[in-house]
């Protein structure tokens, strides 16, 4: 497996749940096309 | 791990410098005080401050100390990113969710700094490490297509790693002739010395939909991952690229 042959610890990638972060992107894509 | 603020929270302790039970104590010090957070931010709990922030119930004055750091700590991170980055939701409401798990695992690692071990701590992706060995930790970048896979890896002897991507397709949040996110990105990483920053700068620059944002933070890198699995990693990014699973190894 890929990750195995280049030593890899741990894995960092978006968290799937943020609520938060959706609201962030939405409010920038209704400033973006009012 | 442990499931904590929602998220899956990992500590891997590295070395023979210490008594085990000295690590399994740092390690339930750091799972405590995230359970405390939670307590305090959770936007999904009824009784938490920031909901009762959220209808009215509690002024920010009243509320604990904490919350009211975090609040400053947003204001802040709004301004410094333009915009980019920004707590205060279209119907008025405020989520700080966004910028509190980083903030709240920088300061729970604090439980680890003095076990003379090498620790990586990775609470839902955000990731911290710190190596008194020397020997770097890899930290491997989740392929945003296929969360199973990894597109590149970062070796850290200490620094913090911090992702930006969007959650399950909506009709509202994607470019229906790409596929992308209105940004134009399917991840934005981001590494630096300080794991609050590089939320907040992943994030800011994962909406711009570019690494502009990290232009006058020399301290800190990215790598923007477009939609066709092109990497686009800043000038100083020091990461190296895995090919996707699909394709032949190079060597």
């Amino acid at each position: 497996m890929a990750a195995q042959s280049a030593n890899i610890d741990t894995i960092s990638g978006a968290t799937y749940t943020s609520d938060g972060f959706r609201q962030r992107l939405q409010s920038a894509l209704d400033a973006a096309h009012p | 791990m442990q499931q904590v603020m929602g998220l899956p929270v990992s500590v891997l302790l590295r070395g023979h410098g210490a008594r085990e039970d000295a690590g399994a104590l740092a390690v339930a010090r750091v799972y405590d005080e995230l359970r405390e957070v939670d307590a305090l931010f959770s936007t999904w709990r009824v009784g938490s401050e920031v909901s009762r922030l959220g209808r009215g119930e509690l002024s920010l004055a009243a509320c604990s100390p904490d919350v009211r750091a975090v609040a400053q700590l947003c204001d802040r991170a709004c301004t410094d990113t333009g915009g980019l980055f920004d707590a205060r939701r279209p119907d008025g409401g405020w989520d700080p969710s966004g910028l509190v798990k980083g903030w709240a695992v920088e300061r729970a690692s604090r439980h680890l700094e003095a076990l003379p071990l090498d620790w990586c701590l990775n609470a839902g992706g955000d990731v911290l490490v710190r190596s008194l060995s020397g020997e770097p930790f890899g930290v491997g970048i989740a392929d945003p297509r296929d969360p199973s896979g990894v597109v590149a890896v970062l070796r850290l002897t200490a620094g913090a790693v911090a992702t930006s991507g969007t959650a399950a397709r909506g009709a509202h949040l994607w470019d229906p002739r790409t596929g992308a996110a209105a940004g134009g990105l399917a991840s934005l990483t981001v590494t630096g010395p300080s794991l609050l920053e590089a939320d907040v700068l992943a994030t800011a620059a994962f909406v711009a939909g570019s690494l502009g944002v990290l232009a006058d933070r020399p301290g800190f890198a990215g790598l923007a991952v477009h939609p066709d699995g092109r990497q686009e990693p800043s000038e100083n990014w020091s990461g190296s690229p895995l090919k996707f699973p699909s394709q032949p190894a190079e060597e």
